[in-house]
């Protein structure tokens, strides 16, 4: 009878041991995928601002036409919602590059700089841009808490098994990186 | 921020006339301090020694003969400068409050109220005695702060079972044999508005376990149920030096920039490992452990001396350039 105890409890760490790993590596991957969608809805919330920008913009500098025609095009595409999540980080890294211009655009204009309206915008933008950094740093976070239970023994066991791959961590570019100084347009 | 060299010049312009005034008065505490208790001591050495002689020996006698000393040079001292302390309160650290911060007001008794320590969550025993002093508040720019020396206590009975039965009566002075207190924290507290509005709570604390016990030290933190998620920094030698806590990895990010990060390790260098933020619907709160009293003038040593004077000017400049640190005055986001 002892015996069949001990044999009972020894069976019952090996299974509960693994079931652990799985359900912690199960954790981190929702992890990941919860950020990711919560960084997908402030992109989101950035494209609906475009618009607005467009609009406010063109009031004051209408023969920019190249610009808007770009940017609502990258906020077209962005919208049509049939891009693989690679794609929208190119996407994105564009668009960011795209920002710049309008930025730079903008200084040429001192009443636009000024307005009321584009003022407003460019706080909520900034805002946005903010949370979306903070959105990108958490996801980069949970990716290398997932890649690490992942690749690392023995829950890397596990994750072969049961087909847990790694997961590509978000690049800032260069220029994004100096992205703090948005602020000194105002 | 003033500088050390604007420093110098109101030190010399407008406050050394003023530190003489109140260095005579001090002189003239301390003659009467001595005078005081060159009387007082002999007078009650001689009342209380015959009563103790037939119990105790001589080295008993000649003990408490120096402790009444030290006791009555401590209470005339206080008692004959209650005015000297506010004096220098309202005639030095008020002016150098209005030359960091022309909208900054003293109120040298006003205290942070023990609802906004509360509100911080900084400290999770529960705090049943506070008392503080020096509160300077008041709009910076934008920004609205207010920082005092804050004392907050844990009260508790003694369970100790002989003492209760030896002492079970309602009088106060075995009441008061009868708690222990506790010191949660002791130092300079801080409470500003935050540059950028957000829900939920972000708390930084000293990295105590992580430092101990590594891995297994995070392992526990991850585990502290009632501080809310952990946050893994990616600022290395923040991580290193800080815990983070909050009710959401990315409000937490959001909150914590890496040049607040930065910021933080700055003002940390300057005040010692052991101080706390905490950042909570859009308020930010620091508490910065100091058993120093400060902003409390010297009794026994001249008060022309420019290295203390300085030190206040270095207390207080520390607190109100925060504002101007954490650069709390920007409103580039939706807050106005």
């Amino acid at each position: 009878m002892p015996g069949l105890i001990i044999a009972a409890v020894i069976v019952g760490i090996f299974l509960i041991i693994p079931i652990g790993m799985y359900n912690s590596l199960v954790g981190k991957r929702n992890q990941v995928h919860n950020i990711f969608g919560t960084m997908d809805a402030m992109l989101k919330k950035r494209w609906d601002l475009i618009p607005n920008l467009v609009s406010t913009v063109k009031g004051y500098a209408d023969h920019e036409r190249t610009l808007f025609e770009n940017i609502t095009e990258a906020r077209s595409k962005a919208m049509s919602g049939q891009m693989s999540e690679n794609q929208k980080v190119g996407l994105e890294n564009s668009f960011m590059q795209l920002l710049g211009v309008v930025r730079a655009t903008v200084e040429n204009y001192p009443d636009l700089k000024a307005s009321d309206n584009f003022m407003h915008l460019q706080r909520t933008l900034n805002e946005l841009e903010e949370q979306i950094s903070a959105a990108r740093r958490a996801f980069n976070a949970a990716v290398t808490d997932y890649n690490n239970a992942v690749q690392m023994f023995p829950t890397n066991i596990i994750a072969g098994m049961f087909g847990f791959t790694i997961k590509e961590l978000f690049q800032i570019e260069a220029d994004e990186r100096e992205k703090p100084q948005v602020g000194g347009l105002l | 921020m003033k500088n050390y060299d604007d420093f110098k010049a109101f030190y010399s312009d407008e406050l050394l006339a003023e530190l003489l005034e109140l260095d005579a008065v001090r002189k003239r505490i301390l003659i009467q301090t001595v005078i005081v208790t060159a009387i007082l001591t002999p007078v009650l050495t001689l009342l209380i020694g015959p009563a103790l002689s037939e119990h105790f020996p001589t080295i008993t006698i000649i003990s408490v003969a120096c402790l009444s000393c030290v006791g009555i040079a401590w209470g005339a001292s206080r008692f004959l400068g209650r005015h000297y302390r506010a004096d220098f309160k309202r005639m030095i650290i008020k002016p150098l409050i209005g030359f960091l911060g022309p909208g900054l007001s003293y109120s040298p008794e006003g205290s942070i109220d023990l609802y906004t320590f509360r509100r911080a969550e900084i400290f999770q025993r529960y705090v049943n005695e506070f008392d503080g002093e020096d509160l300077i508040s008041g709009t910076l720019g934008k920004t609205e702060i207010k920082f005092s020396e804050v004392k907050a206590q844990y009260v508790e009975e003694n369970e100790d079972s002989l003492l209760n039965t030896m002492l079970e009566s309602d009088d106060s002075i075995f009441s008061l044999l009868n708690k222990r207190k506790k010191t949660v924290f002791k130092g300079l507290f801080f409470a500003a508005e935050f540059h950028k509005d957000f829900t939920g709570q972000v708390l930084v604390l000293p990295d105590k376990a992580e430092k101990y016990f590594g891995r297994f030290g995070q392992m526990l933190q991850s585990r502290n149920a009632l501080r809310g998620e952990l946050i893994k920094m990616d600022n290395a030698i923040f991580e290193q030096k800080f815990v983070v806590y909050g009710s959401d990895q990315i409000q937490a990010r959001y909150v914590l920039t890496p040049a607040i990060m930065d910021k933080i390790l700055e003002f940390e260098k300057k005040t010692g490992d052991s101080t706390c933020l905490s950042f909570k619907n859009s308020m930010l709160y620091i508490a910065v452990p100091c058993r120093r009293n400060l902003f409390e003038p010297a009794y026994f040593k001249s008060l022309v001396d420019y290295v203390q004077t300085f030190r206040y000017f270095q207390d207080l400049r520390l607190m109100i350039g925060i504002v101007e640190e954490f650069n709390l005055n920007t409103r580039i986001w939706t807050k106005e």
